[in-house]
């Protein structure tokens, strides 16, 4: 990713439509029932930090990703142990998104269709986008997020008849502790998958301002997924939601004006096609990008296929089934993310600062 | 079954391994072919209806033995 270069803007579209990705279908914080909309609130000023944290190790390297930073710190041998960890985790992601849409497409969209069929035309694009690079992700996104903006904007507000606002209360009844879970979940998903964006910004362009990049795209996409917890609560109810596998469609599905306006489901389909595309290519292209850097390569590109095809075979052999997934990404999910998002980087954090600091002292002597 | 995999793989090995090999860099070329034959593989194995293990058992596995039971 070296001569590759997008700008400021774009880095913060890119992240907003990384942070809604999934999350907008599965809803988010979904332990804490009817206080989710509290967990995600908690999980965005927790994010914060974290945001900060990414921003503060990218800007004290200018032109590395993550990978060279590791490097650089942990020597060969730890270092590469570490590298491949990462790489696991950026796949495994990867594979597990793939696997999301596969399932809505199973359950939803398509059900009479064999699902590797639509997967095999949505993995041909992944591997064509990553052919052409992030430059020409970046610009398409800055194009689709419009579509995103209005269609999540016009079926919120043609919900609004729907809502009921006494599905919120009662407002902390079993205590605070449902609501911590709910928001450690959130946390790590969708906010702490971010990690990935450090593998990736090796090169925004002529900026030097990660923390106004990843902040904006934290505003704009944490405030979209309040919005999408708090409507799906006010609409449907603590109960519904939380036995729903995807509760956004539900909500979409009883809007009714008339008989003109009905069966907007297909617009969500739009909406969660272009938040994975981008979701799933970013992810690739971390896997691609530490590879090459693992085994020495200047080029990222000439793995694209293999990846992505290795991660369409993963995404259909990792759970056995729809209630299998929901299980393992409410309970072992965000433990495992806790891992590759929070702790691996605090380290790094700590031994970028205490290098900095050396490096600093020795420059004044 | 397979054998439509393995024609589209040849297919794909093919027209990609072309510009590979006027790069004549061997350690790309080896990658490469490492990781497009891994996931041949597990494509074939996947078609012939073999149960491939889920990683996502040990990772249960793992994240149980250290953060205790998670519900």
């Amino acid at each position: 990713m070296k001569n590759e270069v997008i700008s400021e803007r774009q880095g913060i579209i890119l992240v907003t439509l990384f942070l809604i990705g999934s999350s907008f279908l599965l809803g988010s914080g979904g332990q804490a029932k009817q206080d989710a909309w509290i967990s995600v609130i908690i999980a965005i000023s927790e994010a914060v930090l974290l945001f900060l944290m990414y921003s503060r190790i990218l800007s004290l390297y200018p032109g590395k990703d993550l990978f060279d930073i590791i490097q650089i710190l942990m020597g060969k041998y730890i270092g590469n142990t570490i590298i491949i960890l990462i790489i696991w985790f950026a796949f495994h992601l990867g594979a597990l998104v793939l696997r999301n849409i596969s399932e809505f497409t199973n359950v939803l969209v398509l059900p009479d269709t064999p699902v590797i069929l639509p997967m095999i035309f949505f993995t041909i694009l992944l591997i064509w986008v990553i052919k052409l690079g992030i430059e020409v992700l970046a610009r398409w996104s800055e194009f689709f997020i419009w579509i995103v903006f209005m269609i999540l904007i016009a079926v919120t507000l043609l919900s609004i008849p729907l809502m009921d606002k006494s599905n919120l209360k009662p407002i902390l009844n079993v205590g605070i502790s449902p609501v911590l879970r709910g928001s450690l979940s959130s946390f790590m998903f969708p906010f702490g998958e971010s990690v990935v964006f450090m593998m990736v910004f090796s090169n925004i362009a002529k900026v030097k301002n990660y923390k106004k990049t990843f902040l904006l795209a934290l505003l704009m996409g944490g405030g979209f997924i309040l919005i999408v917890t708090i409507r799906n609560i006010l609409v449907l109810g603590s109960d519904a939601v939380s036995r729903a596998y995807f509760p956004s469609t539900m909500v979409i599905s009883l809007i009714h004006l008339g008989n003109l306006l009905q069966r907007l489901e297909s617009t969500i389909i739009v909406e969660f096609a272009i938040c994975i595309f981008v979701k799933i290519s970013t992810c690739i292209f971390a896997v691609c990008n530490g590879l090459s850097k693992l085994f020495g390569f200047d080029d990222y590109k000439f793995i694209a296929t293999p990846v992505a095809l290795l991660m369409l075979s993963f995404s259909l052999f990792i759970f056995d089934s729809t209630m299998e997934m929901k299980s393992w990404a409410s309970d072992i999910y965000p433990y495992y993310t806790l891992i590759f998002a929070v702790i691996i980087p605090l380290v790094i954090y700590i031994m970028a600062e205490i290098r900095h600091r050396n490096l600093k002292a020795t420059s004044r002597n | 079954m397979f054998f439509l995999i393995i024609i589209l793989y040849v297919i794909v090995i093919f027209f990609e391994s072309k510009s590979l090999f006027k790069e004549k860099n061997t350690g790309k070329f080896l990658l490469y072919s490492s990781l497009i034959i891994l996931s041949m593989i597990i494509n074939i194995l996947l078609s012939l209806g073999v149960t491939l293990p889920s990683p996502s058992n040990l990772i249960k596995n793992i994240v149980i033995s250290v953060f205790g039971n998670t519900n």
